[in-house]
């Protein structure tokens, strides 16, 4: 094979997204302006160290000159990788996300995939360019002394996982499709959770660099922290496919396959991190328990909202992907878009999570856990008044609104609910003139954020508690059979297509149709 | 290559966007979608060009049905939108050449077909420019040569002509009869009548998403009009050809205007074959003879009554 053919070859491999993209990179002044940009930053923060530094000469501080340099240069580097590239990322995802050029997009044989795939892999580009001018000039630290490789290799990939995962949050954001005032919002609300991550990460990484921690624990949380990283791209990678996706597909499939995997995953490395805990003197057990329970329950909860959005009627272009056989039809009813589906199987997975961790509190496991169930009643109250509002909002619009509302809007008639929830018992407490804190709480009760301080405040042997408990119980055992109709239609209409005679009208007239019989026709290479 | 539209229907939440709409065309044919804003034009385009989904209903194109089979419809469907590229920092070349690599040509195959496709849009003098610094009729070129990277049997094109020049649309009008002479099936939507006289080989009519009248100019017009219009021009001797005309079997009616006469026959092509042959045999010298167009304008008059959804 030629060298013209490899290059040829490799040409038509890369995505065609990304090689748009980064054509068009490579023509925007902007990219070029950044990087040079960066370069003499880079520059003038060596320079202006190397002046201190050559200024303390004699200092034992000037031994740890590498480290100071080494911060600043992090300090440019990481806002750049978590807030700068994913902004880029996402304002090219927003264009393409315009309704004509995702319309094209979707028409070619280009899957949704592959174009979020293409934008991930451009982002991925420049993010490496940037690298590129970074890395000569870290390496130079380690010179300066002060850091260590292993110290350089960490913050590195701390780095690394975070621009992963900014870049996809913001490609996720960029691939949502609303109003211009709704997008901006979202945006920023995106933008100061990225912001306060990068926060903490910065704090985290300068720490490290300084050397006030860096022990066992801190490797297993690089390694935890890097899975958890690529197991949230992952998931955001199918949230952002899905968004993209054309209403009439099956795209929540390859969402809750997501879902699945990560559940998986994180379950998985939970309890390869509990086995080697011992042998390997980790001691952040609860720790991370606590964080495998509350970030699974969030997700979940997260995907209830959504699943009340999802569509209740199984149009024929996933009828006919409906396998036959009733085993793999039953899983496909929960994998499958659908409402119905989606609810059932979030509501599986929240009590298989549940599940697990109350199993890891028994003591022939030996884990020093027994004071979460403080953290664990709290994600599951949350989870369950998310439950609640949810699946009343999905059914007061499937009974009374289904010509009103769209199905993708059930979130909003959630949040009104919510709202009513929060404002309506206050307005009787102030009507009802109640003054103590201990009546407040129980007026409190439907408002799931006073809930959930609740709990800390009073603790398990309240009668709040109880109140709570009760209040829930009855309000999940209306909606459990209010949902027993919303539930069946749904799962009987979940049956391979079928194709319906076409009626064929007297006028039609501009061609003769009567070999274009509907029922006789098979697609070619079918 | 035929094109099925078959009891489509689409439904939102409360609206009936489009409403048991079923006509064919088929390959070589250009058939013109009309009717006014908000009739459900975009929506039926939009399914066929697999963008949407009907409520019932189904599009068979070939056979394939694209509820069933929409990525093997895609492959043999065009869609041009109403709206035209944006792109920033990307030529045309590069903008087709995507869209080439999109629909999964490759290598040499890839860029023969790019160049082609720029030569027989005539883009081949602005390859190298942005997309965004070119005219409307140049965009439009650009969408249409897009739309053709893969070589579709079947164009569907919303309201091309907006916004154009006169010379962009000329142009366009001569790049659609270029298409359908290679056979190509073409349903184009717009709201200049006139021009689509010109083009078309058929038209149909829609309003608050339901069909009002579909098939080719020809029937159309006969529906319209109970009698055929023939325009006949005699080198001299007008007034005479009109009182002669009036004589004539079939004939239903004429009228003098200026130096031609128009005449209202029933009957086929026969009919007006035989008129041609009695008129020079009794000594007119006629100089144009023929069926005056359909006149799309006045048989959408008829049958819409200008409502929308």
């Amino acid at each position: 094979m030629t060298l013209t053919t490899f290059i040829d070859r490799l040409d038509d491999w890369i995505n065609p997204i990304a090689v748009k993209e980064l054509r068009q990179v490579v023509k925007s002044r902007l990219v070029t302006v950044i990087l040079m940009v960066f370069l003499f930053l880079m520059l003038f923060v060596m320079g202006i160290n190397l002046l201190f530094t050559q200024s303390s000469v004699g200092d034992p501080r000037g031994m740890a000159g590498g480290r100071s340099v080494f911060i600043a240069f992090q300090t440019i580097l990481l806002p750049t990788l978590m807030l700068v590239i994913p902004i880029y990322a996402a304002a090219r995802m927003s264009s393409e996300r315009s309704e004509t050029n995702v319309d094209l997009l979707f028409i070619s044989a280009l899957s949704p995939s592959s174009i979020i795939l293409g934008k991930f892999v451009a982002a991925l580009m420049i993010a490496i360019l940037i690298f590129s001018i970074f890395a000569p000039f870290m390496l130079f630290t380690y010179l300066l002394r002060g850091v260590d490789l292993s110290m350089i290799i960490y913050v590195l990939i701390v780095d690394i996982m975070a621009m992963l995962g900014a870049t996809i949050f913001a490609l996720f954001l960029g691939s949502i499709s609303c109003g211009r005032g709704l997008k901006i919002f979202v945006n920023l609300v995106g933008f100061y959770g990225v912001f306060n991550i990068w926060i903490v990460l910065m704090t985290y990484t300068n720490m490290v660099i300084s050397g006030e921690f860096f022990g066992s624990d801190e490797w297993s949380f690089l390694v935890l922290g890097t899975v958890w990283a690529l197991l949230e791209c992952f998931l955001l990678y199918s949230y952002a496919i899905a968004l993209i996706s054309s209403p009439s597909s099956n795209r929540m499939l390859p969402v809750r396959l997501a879902q699945l995997s990560f559940w998986f995953m994180s379950i998985l490395v939970l309890f390869v991190y509990i086995l080697l805990s011992p042998v390997l003197g980790f001691s952040q057990v609860r720790l991370v328990i606590g964080f495998w329970f509350g970030i699974n329950m969030f997700h979940l909860s997260i995907y209830y909202v959504i699943a009340t959005c999802e569509r209740t009627e199984c149009g024929p272009r996933i009828a006919r992907t409906i396998p036959k056989n009733q085993l793999w039809r039953t899983l496909g009813f929960l994998l499958y878009t659908g409402s119905a589906g989606g609810v059932l199987f979030t509501l599986i997975f929240m009590v298989l999570t549940l599940f697990i961790v109350f199993l890891l509190q028994y003591e022939m496991f030996g884990l020093p856990i027994k004071d979460l169930i403080d953290f664990i009643a709290i994600w599951s109250i949350i989870a369950v008044y998310t439950i609640c509002y949810c699946q009343s909002a999905a059914l007061i619009r499937y009974y009374f609104l289904k010509n009103q509302i769209n199905p993708a809007y059930t979130w909003v008639l959630g949040l009104v609910l919510l709202a009513i929830g929060i404002f309506v018992p206050s307005v009787f407490a102030i009507i009802f003139n109640i003054s103590t804190n201990y009546e407040f709480s129980m007026w409190m009760i439907p408002n799931p954020f006073i809930a959930v301080i609740t709990i800390p405040k009073y603790g398990f042997d309240h009668i709040i508690w109880y109140l709570m408990l009760l209040f829930l119980v009855i309000w999940l055992a209306l909606l459990a059979l209010a949902s027993i109709p919303w539930l069946r239609v749904q799962i009987k209409q979940f049956v391979p297509f079928t194709k319906k005679p076409i009626l064929v009208p007297q006028w039609m007239d501009a061609l003769p149709v009567e070999d274009a019989d509907p029922t006789s026709i098979k697609p070619e290479g079918t | 290559m035929e094109i099925h539209i078959r009891n489509l229907v689409k439904h939102y939440t409360n609206t009936r966007a489009v409403n048991d709409i079923s006509f064919s065309f088929g390959s070589g044919q250009i058939f013109g979608f009309i009717g006014p804003n908000g009739a459900g034009k975009s929506t039926t385009m939009r399914i066929m060009a697999t963008l949407d989904e009907p409520t019932t209903g189904d599009v068979l194109i070939d056979g394939v049905s694209v509820v069933e089979y929409p990525e093997i419809s895609r492959k043999k469907i065009g869609y041009v939108p109403d709206s035209l590229p944006e792109h920033s920092d990307i030529s045309v070349h590069e903008y087709l050449d995507f869209f080439a690599r999109a629909y999964g040509l490759k290598g040499d195959k890839r860029r023969r077909v790019v160049q082609e496709i720029e030569e027989f849009t005539n883009l081949m003098g602005i390859r190298e420019k942005h997309i965004n610094a070119l005219s409307k009729g140049m965009k439009n070129r650009v969408s249409v040569a897009r739309a053709l990277v893969h070589d579709p049997p079947v164009l569907i094109m919303d309201e091309p002509a907006s916004g154009l020049d006169p010379r962009a649309r000329i142009e366009l009008r001569e790049l659609l009869k270029a298409l359908a002479g290679q056979g190509k099936a073409i349903l184009i939507s717009s709201h200049i009548l006139t021009e689509l006289s010109e083009i078309c080989s058929g038209a149909v009519f829609i309003e608050r998403g339901k069909l009002l009248r579909a098939g080719t100019l020809d029937k159309l017009l006969a529906d319209n009009e109970p009698y055929r219009t023939l325009v006949i021009r005699p080198i001299s001797g007008v007034a005479a050809l009109y009182k002669h005309l009036l004589l004539q079997p079939n004939v239903k009616g004429a009228r003098l205007v200026e130096d031609h006469v128009e005449v209202n026959l029933e009957g086929n092509d026969q009919h007006s074959a035989d008129l041609l042959i009695a008129l020079v045999k009794d000594g007119f010298r006629i100089i144009e003879f023929h069926s005056q167009k359909a006149n799309l304008e006045k048989i959408f008059m008829t049958v819409t009554r200008g409502e929308v959804q």
